[in-house]
């Protein structure tokens, strides 16, 4: 059973790979089934016309610093819109307990509400009017935050793992 | 050494996948290329702009369609950069996310593929980094088969497809990197894979026709018996 690839270059052996990793490592149900409910994850918040809010910087992808103790510091995420109108900052934090605790700053300044979403549901807490929030218990995996500034515009950011 | 992962490689994390692929790309007929893998790229799949058409307009079935193209794309991705099960899956689950919350937005689909092998990366790097902080000097655990693959589904496996994991066992990181994202998306192209791996593109068809040569002398100089291959990680031999 030999996949006839594109005309040019295509090794037969690449063929016998990919066989090999489908019966070896293929791909879990439960991801599948999880891929699967990702757009009904994402609409519940489709109708809000919000703006989206894109990662700007995470620590975790920088370059580590000379003279930085390695593993060092909290993992600390960057999301904001390109006219920099909005920006949230979040230090990740992991529990004990092996969840995470959330510490963040919302700008501009100001009281509202934050929902920390995940695949399984949504956590709501406050934001308070220096822009500062903090959440526990947050599970690991996909994340994306949903402002509610009050009297202003909604904005979600983009999904991160974390 | 496991890790071959640079920090210094990553420095553009946090580009926008979407835009970090520019010029123009040729993207291989996906028709026929795929042998019995969930049925991906069937004949009479629909064509992709179509695809993406549709689920951006709520079609559940597009969707469904799209993802059982690619969810082998994505799911290697993840378990080339040595991810275990659940680290992987984890990074599976956000690219859906972001696919689903960006697919409105997406305009060329031809780059679909690419998109989804550029986020998974970065993603499983990450995941990398977030562990690596959490207990500093720990590797990520060893990829093994998936445990669903039980005995059962062992026993089925082919004399050529154990030879074929022991003697893949054996490769450089990279090759097994390489090989293993070529071989589950053969419609990316060389600008893709350089992307979605983070090394040069000229560098892909070099390195790629040397590993598969380092593959075929393996497979075809000794008849390996599961020996221990001093932590490259692939051997089959310390599952029972």
């Amino acid at each position: 059973m030999t996949g006839v690839g594109p005309v040019d270059e295509r090794d037969p052996l690449l063929d016998e790979v990919a066989v090999m990793f489908h019966l070896l490592d293929p791909v879990p149900d439960h991801v599948l089934v999880a891929a699967m409910a990702a757009p009904e994850v994402v609409a519940a918040w489709r109708d809000l016309d919000a703006g989206l809010l894109d990662i700007l910087a995470d620590s975790a992808l920088q370059p580590m610093a000379a003279g930085m103790r390695s593993g060092g510091g909290p993992r600390l995420v960057t999301f904001g819109d390109s006219a920099d109108s909005c920006t949230v900052e979040v230090e990740v934090g992991v529990e004990p307990s092996g969840t995470l605790r959330l510490v963040g700053l919302v700008l501009p300044t100001g009281p509202g509400e934050l929902e920390v979403r995940h695949p399984g549901g949504v956590l709501r807490v406050s934001v308070d009017e220096l822009g500062r929030f903090r959440a526990s218990g947050v599970p690991s995996g996909p994340l994306s935050f949903v402002l509610h500034p009050n009297g202003e515009r909604t904005a979600t950011t983009d999904w991160i793992t974390v | 050494m496991i890790m071959t992962l640079r920090e210094d490689r990553i420095a553009d994390g946090t580009a926008d996948p979407m835009v970090s692929v520019t010029g123009s790309i040729p993207v291989r007929s996906t028709v026929g290329s795929r042998v019995g893998v969930r049925g991906e790229d069937r004949l009479d799949s629909p064509p992709l702009a179509e695809l993406i058409d549709r689920a951006g307009r709520g079609d559940q079935q597009a969707w469904r369609d799209l993802v059982n193209r690619y969810a082998n794309l994505v799911w290697s991705v993840a378990r080339s950069y040595r991810l275990e099960h659940a680290d992987a899956a984890d990074v599976c689950q956000t690219t859906w996310l972001r696919l689903a919350e960006h697919l409105d937005s997406l305009r060329e689909p031809s780059r679909l593929p690419g998109w989804l092998a550029t986020t998974a990366r970065r993603e499983s790097l990450r995941v990398i980094a977030g562990r690596r902080r959490e207990a500093p000097g720990a590797l990520p655990d060893e990829p093994d088969p998936d445990p669903s693959a039980g005995p059962e589904t062992l026993v089925l496996i082919e004399d050529r497809d154990s030879r074929l994991w022991v003697a893949f066992g054996a490769l450089s990181e990279r090759c097994q990197q390489l090989l293993r994202i070529l071989s589950s998306a053969p419609e990316l192209s060389y600008v893709e894979v350089g992307v979605a791996l983070g090394i040069p593109v000229g560098s892909i068809g070099p390195t790629r026709g040397r590993c598969l040569e380092s593959l075929r002398r393996r497979l075809t100089a000794a008849d390996f018996t599961g020996s221990d291959f001093g932590g490259s990680g692939m051997s089959r031999g310390s599952r029972g």
